[in-house]
């Protein structure tokens, strides 16, 4: 598995898989490829693990996984997280529709399993840059809110001021 | 029976790591079979079908294809209701695991 310097990240990614050796599979690759990579076992671990402060902005969900499967924690993130990550579903679920109910719980990504995994990387660096511009736009949007209030205050002073003149 | 180029793909030639790793998928794979059989004997049709598919996405990632054709052909036996036909895919499955346990064995032998 050769790497090319341009595409190593230092992002976090989530590996929620039930299977060990899957999971030792997918850390071994990802980790190689420069992520941080954090692991859960189930899918309310994972949910756990997401709402904490600087939780993981990538997920490799599986779809099969007891306590709470892939599907109910994507549906589950979509409903309830503020901050989303971006999911990329694995699993050996192929077919039409089980693509569509994958997406329509919320899955960015679906890949099927065995993982082919020059695609799941260049799906992680995809990942990696539809989060970054999000978290662009969150930032712009808090400056932008910050001028708002300012031109606001300004307007009442302005307000006032010509109110005091007449 | 073992994909060493699919292996080799993902951790390099790092011989030791690969072996733990194979160690590592011949306990989870047991443990599988362990609740494969126990399902079965039961006939507990959603286990069975929760322990074959976890398997099998285990073994495909692996490198495993042969286990993972198994697996499915027993979850394809699983639809059709043929108890004699799905005791047939578990000692199969069965009798993969343990010639993989040998393999693993002499291999971890040949390297230490």
């Amino acid at each position: 598995m050769t790497i090319d310097s341009a595409l190593i990240s230092s992002e976090k990614v989530l590996i929620a898989d039930d299977d060990e050796p899957t999971r030792i599979l997918l850390r071994t690759a990802i980790s190689k490829w420069g992520y941080q990579v954090i692991e859960a076992t189930h899918g309310e671990q994972a949910w756990d693990l997401l709402q904490q402060p600087d939780a993981p902005k990538l997920l490799v969900v599986d779809w099969l996984m007891p306590q709470l499967d892939g599907l109910a924690l994507c549906e589950r993130i979509r409903n309830q997280l503020v901050l989303q990550p971006y999911i990329i579903f694995l699993t050996r679920l192929s077919g039409t529709p089980n693509i569509l109910k994958g997406l329509e719980a919320g899955a960015d990504e679906f890949l099927i399993k065995p993982v082919n995994y020059s695609e799941l990387h260049i799906r992680l660096l995809a990942g990696e840059r539809i989060v970054k511009y999000r978290d662009i736009v969150i930032s712009k949007n808090q400056e932008l809110q910050v001028c708002l209030t300012y031109i606001n205050t300004l307007e009442q002073l302005l307000y006032l001021i010509l109110e005091g003149k007449k | 029976m073992i994909n060493l180029n699919y292996l080799k793909t993902i951790f390099g030639d790092d011989q030791k790591e690969i072996n733990e790793f194979l160690n590592l998928f011949v306990n989870s794979a047991q443990k599988s079979v362990q609740e494969i059989e126990q399902a079965t004997q039961n006939k507990n049709v959603r286990l069975l079908k929760f322990q074959l598919h976890k398997l099998k996405g285990s073994a495909g990632n692996s490198g495993f294809v042969k286990l993972a054709d198994v697996c499915q052909q027993a979850e394809d036996h699983i639809e059709q209701q043929d108890w004699t036909l799905i005791a047939r895919d578990c000692l199969e499955i069965k009798n993969y695991i343990l010639r993989l346990e040998n393999e693993v064995a002499k291999k971890s032998i040949a390297c230490s």
